[in-house]
């Protein structure tokens, strides 16, 4: 299976990364090795297999509790930037 | 040219859980920023969500009040998206297996014309982080607080043909999800919210339109406005035989008016896929029936209670029951004075017109504790008070919500209900002004009013009106 160079590029600019020439080479080839390898996946004949997907019941998921969060300083803490209490993001406007 | 319009709406609503969705920190409105954060919700590597079992049946509620199927197994997906206001990088959706699937509410305009409008889903996911944009300090200031919070999305078919179907639909969603509460629904406090995609076509026609999606409209007043907007703009390109580009807008509010945020060809390609931390999960049927046994009466059945048992009219009823808070306030009042009509007629006539001098937004907020507005009404019906005396102490105490028992105690505020007393004043006035007595054996009534008018001066609003227009009726003919 064959993927562009042109999707390559729209999908590094929908996780804002910027790649170079010889990146965006490298990229394609890993790529399309995986793609490849998943192709071969598909080849096996999974007509005989059970569904095997696991499904967890109602009762498995969590009470409506309210548990002590972090504090402040933890949360943002880690971040490059902070003020007041806010993580600081480089501007953006949509 | 003249179009057809086309109109779906999806409408956001937070559920009011006491923890998120997928971590247990506090859903609450607002707080210090980021405050109400954990691994899971600021998305630190390998923390793991586990749905909220609270949020999951109150979509199921949401789905059964409209009328939805509910699956039974849900799935939860990534909508993946890189914006700061998502911390993961995604959101945590549903797409190919949504709690529930189809509904449909009917709405009803002006002239009581009625219209069905087709739901093709309801999902549960998780809302984002807010941001707030300083030129200041050369960033965006991200606060996760609202992160997690459990949000339910409302699809609506492209069902709706104008603005005011648009507002009656998300009316009724409003009132449906406030009845059933699982949402506050403050559109003010973004608790609700609505984008609406919208296309003309040829009147007639059966191809659709290039449609575009309005954004950021958090009023009835903005979706109204957006809409009639975007209907000018559509059809003045057709009009030109220009084209519709497929887009989506946001509205300014401020300008009265709607920008281009993204072209189709930068459009979000959301690559949703299922959360491999979030299995899929099922929904037996027994807990299905156990929603249902818990479901709240809705609105048409209050009306009926209300009609039947409380004896209001029918229109009367509808309006105490459009807003939930009301209808919680009215019955706390009534629990104090068990008198209903009287209530709601006040409430009518005079409650609800002060909401509205009051109220920018689409929120009713009733500043007067429900005991203070009982004894209030109890008072005036009574006799205690004068309706002057009433009217003016209402006034006060929405502003104040002092005791108003202890304001008419204190100021003396008691009305007179002595007819002696009465007539004796009215006596003195007759003398004082001979030419309205004049006026009077001319055949003008109005000169009557004259004299309550001087009456209530003289006692501050305290006389008996009633009895004081039958005296002086009785005293000058």
């Amino acid at each position: 299976m064959e993927i562009t160079e042109k999707e390559i590029k729209h999908l590094a600019s929908l996780s804002r990364l910027n790649f170079t020439d010889e990146e965006l080479a490298k990229f394609s080839a890993d790529f399309k090795a995986i793609l490849d390898y998943v192709n071969e996946l598909q080849k096996v004949d999974t007509s005989n297999v059970k569904d095997n997907t696991i499904i967890r019941a109602y009762d498995e998921l969590r009470e409506d509790e309210v548990k002590p969060s972090l504090s402040n300083e933890e949360i943002v803490g880690n971040a490059p930037k902070n003020y007041n209490g806010y993580f600081i993001a480089p501007t953006v406007v949509e | 040219m003249e179009y057809d319009v086309v109109i779906g709406l999806e409408v956001h609503s937070e559920l009011k859980t006491k923890s998120k969705v997928f971590c247990s920190c506090k859903n609450e409105f607002g707080g210090e920023p980021n405050t109400h954060c954990c691994p899971v919700c600021i998305g630190l590597p390998g923390a793991l969500p586990i749905p909220n079992k609270e949020a999951v049946k109150m979509t199921i509620k949401a789905g059964l009040a409209v009328g939805s199927q509910i699956n039974d197994i849900a799935i939860f997906e990534r909508k993946n998206y890189f914006y700061p206001d998502l911390a993961k990088a995604y959101q945590i959706s549903q797409a190919v297996r949504p709690i529930c699937i189809g509904g449909g509410v009917e709405i009803e305009d002006k002239n009581g014309h009625k219209k069905y409008i087709r739901l093709n889903r309801i999902h549960l996911e998780e809302d984002a982080g807010k941001l707030i944009h300083n030129s200041k300090i050369g960033g965006t200031m991200v606060d996760y607080n609202r992160g997690g919070v459990p949000l339910i999305e409302i699809v609506s078919e492209a069902d709706m043909s104008s603005a005011e179907e648009a507002v009656a639909y998300l009316s009724k969603l409003r009132n449906i999800l406030q009845y059933i509460e699982v949402s506050d629904c403050k559109m003010e406090q973004g608790s609700l919210r609505c984008d609406v995609n919208i296309s003309l076509k040829p009147k007639g026609s059966e191809k659709l339109g290039v449609r575009a999606e309005m954004k950021n409209l958090n009023s009835f007043r903005s979706v109204t406005r957006a809409i009639e907007y975007e209907i000018k703009r559509q059809s003045r390109l057709l009009d030109e035989g220009e084209e519709v580009i497929q887009e989506t807008r946001r509205w300014d509010d401020a300008r009265n008016r709607s920008f281009s945020m993204r072209r189709k060809e930068d459009a979000q390609d959301y690559r949703y896929f299922p959360d491999p931390d979030l299995l899929p999960f099922k929904i037996e049927r027994s807990l299905v029936e156990e929603v249902k046994r818990t479901m709240p009466k809705l609105r048409e059945e209050k009306i009926n209670d209300y009609v039947n048992d409380l004896g209001l009219s029918e229109y009367d009823a509808s309006v105490l029951t459009n807003d939930l808070n009301l209808v919680k306030y009215f019955e706390k009042v009534i629990s104090y004075f068990n008198k209903p009509k009287f209530v709601c007629n006040f409430i009518l006539t005079t409650l609800l017109k002060k909401v509205k001098e009051d109220e920018e937004n689409d929120d009713l907020v009733i500043p007067i504790e429900p005991q203070n507005f009982a004894n209030l009404l109890q008072m005036y019906e009574s006799g205690q008070i004068s309706q002057a005396i009433c009217r003016e102490l209402f006034d006060e105490i929405w502003t104040t919500n002092e005791d108003c028992l202890k304001i008419v105690k204190e100021r003396n505020l008691v009305q007179n209900n002595n007819e002696d007393e009465i007539k004796e004043m009215l006596k003195v006035l007759i003398e004082e002004f001979p030419q309205s007595v004049q006026d009077y054996k001319a055949g003008n009534t109005k000169a009557l009013s004259f004299f309550i008018g001087q009456l209530m001066k003289k006692t501050q609003g305290k006389a008996n009106a009633q009895i004081a227009s039958k005296l002086i009726k009785e005293m000058l003919d």
